[in-house]
């Protein structure tokens, strides 16, 4: 009983020296109303977290929801009007060190959507991030990914409503996955790969020929095609590993076997040292 | 007082001492926030609290909506015989019957009270006489209700008069620059009162509610603490509350950008050419302004943490130097005689090794990655390469620690001076002779330009002992190969000459006069 008389003190004084909402993930949002903007550009910063962008309502030009570890992590919106450029996400503070923690309490999360009325030039760099990037139904004149140690799958669930210029992606220990590039509407597709898994999916419309261009270092690439594509690939490898299924090979070339019928084309250019490269057929 | 009441009281004060303590002496804002710590553990009600209620009654159904502090809601409804606590049903109850006449009496007083005095009303709920499933649905409601309480009611509106020259300055410029803004807006909330000066260089600061007029123009910057902002006319400048929400009504403008700190933005139809933005909360953190450099230890203080900082190192090391005796004394005293009798050699590997040991790890990686099995195995080999490292320093400079203990010990025991000559006490010697090389810098250490030359010296003589010892670690592959100490005599050199003419270890031999040299090994 002395024991509990002597314990309890210490457990309440525990209870106030450590307040809970030290520990609590701030909140924030950033929204701008659409005024008939024609063109954004966009920067998204993401450290660390559960991302998500996609589509938003047509009365805002762009929308930012994030909660994050406010000891950690700063929330970033930044307008220039002289651009029309806006800067979004979380962006470490840049402290070091290893914090040991519950998951939940780690759980940073932004939720950002674009308006679907202006062309938008968009730039991501995302960290230790789980990305869910959805671009289908958005005016996409150009987009640049780069991420780290990641997991992210950019989807094109429609067409673009305009044409692309170009889509470039570099990934390094990530797991990416692209899907419906058929709807991107991109002339130029590039992917710069450092170890990790790449799935890229040709899905989609077709409105247009398109190229892509791969460097790849020690990953593995999947690309995943419609089989009303024609493809022609040139492979540069040096310890790759390659099965041509559904190509007939000229020299370094292999083009598809529907090659000269196809309506549209798809050129890949791969250069790779130990990574894997694989092709799909798809309906 | 009894003496386990007086153990009691001591325990008591013991604990909450360094609590109270943490409020930093002359901050009011550190004791004010530990107070409230301690009122918020005695607060028997934790309820959330409304800051405002909604009341709706129709023929058929009476909502109540309590719109609470922390941005959520709690809407009990009864409409047509379900009853629905935050939109969701919860039970039933007999249309016509004793619930509902009590309920829709109760929504209708609280249609024209102040937030405070429904929240009262609605906790002091209790209709008499009900039964079946009307009991059970006024239990629960009263169970939920009970949970709000009413919050504080905001100040009376008033401007906050311009801060006197080095006072509180918020410059509502740059909205979005939220690491400068976060500070100087706690310390206003902290401050918050009658008292409160504050100035906002190009426009005005208001406590409490808060509204801009349909046909009125507003030039600069508006700050609004604790109340709601309402526009309705045009304002030119930022806007920003603390505390409150902010009200974009149909027909607005504001040219400028919009934040709401502990509130929210309804966009009610207005036009903001800014950005608007919401922020949950103030940090905690951000409760302290300023971080004021800690104050320049005295040299007694300096001292003293060096000295607790190398007996903490010391008795670390003499705990494991203990436990590597205990369990691995050959294989210790196999690397201790070849520092002892290979100190050159184990100090030029040990270099080799740091300076390979990347390149070493970085070829062991890429080679496992460039074999099909091997990749699997990179984590694995990742591991036991750093556990390796570790392993080896530590036992190389602890070997080193005991071959300084040994040769001291002997060189004791030969000039006839009793000693204990073991392992343990080779360990203890050795790490207290290093310990020596430190106590310099442990007591001198505060001296500005001799404490940095004690550092580096001792640094550098603990980076010689530490190389040479990793150096015999990888000689000796951590005391398995027993030939680099010079532990073990080939066979065909056990001979009576050989014995007799090789010093062996603590014996002092002489050469016979004119004799052959010691076949080499």
């Amino acid at each position: 009983m002395r024991w509990i008389a002597l314990l309890t003190p210490v457990g309440l004084a525990a209870a106030i020296s450590s307040p809970a909402a030290g520990q609590a993930l701030q909140t924030y949002s950033a929204t701008r109303q659409f005024h008939g903007e024609a063109r954004l550009v966009a920067d998204v910063e993401f450290g660390a977290g559960t991302l998500r962008i996609g589509p938003g309502p047509a009365g805002s030009l762009y929308r930012m929801q994030a909660s994050y570890d406010r000891n950690r992590y700063d929330a970033v919106s930044r307008w220039d009007g002289a651009r029309g450029a806006v800067t979004l996400g979380l962006r470490s503070r840049g402290e070091g060190g290893i914090r040991v923690r519950a998951d939940k309490e780690l759980a940073q999360s932004a939720d950002i959507r674009f308006s679907p009325q202006a062309d938008l030039d968009l730039t991501l760099e995302l960290g230790a991030a789980q990305s869910i990037i959805e671009l289908g139904g958005l005016r996409l004149a150009q987009l640049s990914l780069e991420t780290g140690a990641s997991q992210t799958e950019v989807r094109f669930s429609q067409p673009n409503a305009v044409k692309c210029t170009q889509a470039a992606f570099s990934a390094g220990a990530a797991a990416l996955t692209v899907r419906g590039l058929g709807n991107s509407r991109c002339e130029e597709i590039r992917f710069d790969g450092g170890v990790g898994s790449v799935m890229l999916d040709f899905s989609g419309a077709w409105p247009a020929n398109a190229r892509f261009e791969a460097s790849i270092a020690v990953g593995g690439l999947t690309l995943r095609v419609p089989k009303k594509v024609g493809v022609r690939l040139e492979l540069d490898q040096f310890v790759a590993s390659f099965q041509p299924v559904g190509f007939v090979r000229q020299g370094r070339i292999f083009l598809s076997e529907n090659y000269a019928t196809a309506e549209r084309h798809l050129d890949v250019k791969v250069s790779t040292s130990f990574g894997g490269l694989a092709v799909e057929w798809i309906e | 007082m009894r003496k386990a009441d007086r153990h009691l009281l001591v325990a008591t004060l013991l604990t909450f001492l360094p609590v109270l303590a943490s409020a930093t002496p002359g901050d009011p804002g550190a004791s004010r926030n530990t107070l409230e710590r301690l009122r918020g553990l005695l607060d028997p009600d934790p309820a959330p609290a409304a800051r405002h209620h909604l009341a709706t009654v129709t023929p058929s159904s009476a909502e109540l909506i309590f719109r609470l502090r922390d941005h959520s809601e709690l809407s009990v409804e009864l409409s047509e015989g379900v009853v629905r606590i935050g939109h969701e049903p919860v039970g039933h109850y007999s249309p016509g019957g004793e619930l509902e006449d009590a309920w829709w009496d109760l929504v209708s007083s609280t249609v024209s009270l102040p937030t405070e005095d429904a929240v009262l009303m609605v906790r002091e709920w209790a209709p008499r006489g009900l039964q079946g499933e009307d009991a059970k649905a006024a239990s629960r409601i009263r169970e939920r209700t009970r949970q709000v309480k009413a919050a504080p009611p905001s100040p009376a509106p008033q401007a906050i008069p311009p801060a006197p020259e080095g006072g509180l300055v918020i410059d509502l410029s740059d909205l979005g620059d939220q690491a400068r803004l976060e500070p100087l807006l706690a310390r206003a909330v902290r401050e918050s009162g009658p008292g409160l000066r504050l100035t906002v260089p190009g426009g005005q600061a208001r406590l409490g509610d808060f509204s801009v007029g349909s046909g009125e123009s507003l030039v600069g910057h508006l700050l609004v603490l604790e109340g709601t902002a309402d526009v309705y006319g045009r304002l030119d400048g930022n806007l920003l509350a603390v505390d409150g929400d902010i009200v974009i009504h149909p027909g607005a403008f504001v040219s400028g950008d919009v934040l709401a700190v502990g509130g929210h933005v309804h966009d009610e139809g207005g036009e903001v050419t800014g950005e608007i933005r919401t922020l949950g909360s103030l940090g905690p953190d951000a409760a302290v302004p300023v971080v004021e450099a800690a104050p320049a230890l005295s040299p007694v203080t300096h001292t003293l943490r060096n000295i607790a900082g190398l007996a903490g190192v010391f008795l670390t090391l003499l705990g494991i130097g203990f436990g590597l005796v205990l369990f691995g004394r050959p294989q210790l005293e196999i690397l201790s005689d070849t520092v002892s009798h290979s100190f050159g050699r184990a100090f030029v590997v040990g270099v080799l090794a740091q300076v390979l040991a990347l390149p070493t790890f970085g070829m062991l990686v890429v080679g496992l990655i460039l074999t099909v099995v091997g990749v699997l195995l990179v984590p694995f080999a990742v591991i036991a390469f750093v556990l390796l490292a570790i392993v080896a320093i530590l036992a190389g400079f602890l070997s080193v620690a005991h071959a300084m203990g040994e040769t001291y010990t002997r060189r004791r025991l030969a000039a006839g001076i009793l000693g204990s000559p073991n392992s343990y006490q080779y360990v203890v010697t050795g790490l207290v002779g290093i310990a020596a090389v430190w106590s310099g810098w442990a007591v001198f250490g505060w001296v500005p330009v001799a404490g940095y030359v004690m550092l580096g010296a001792a640094g550098l003589v603990t980076w010689l002992l530490a190389t040479a010892g990793l150096g015999a670690a990888l000689l000796s592959r951590l005391g398995a190969r027993e030939n680099f100490a010079g532990r073990i005599l080939p066979a065909e050199a056990l001979t009576d000459e050989y014995l007799w003419a090789t010093p062996q270890f603590g014996v002092p031999a002489g050469r016979r006069p004119g004799a052959p040299r010691t076949p080499e090994r």
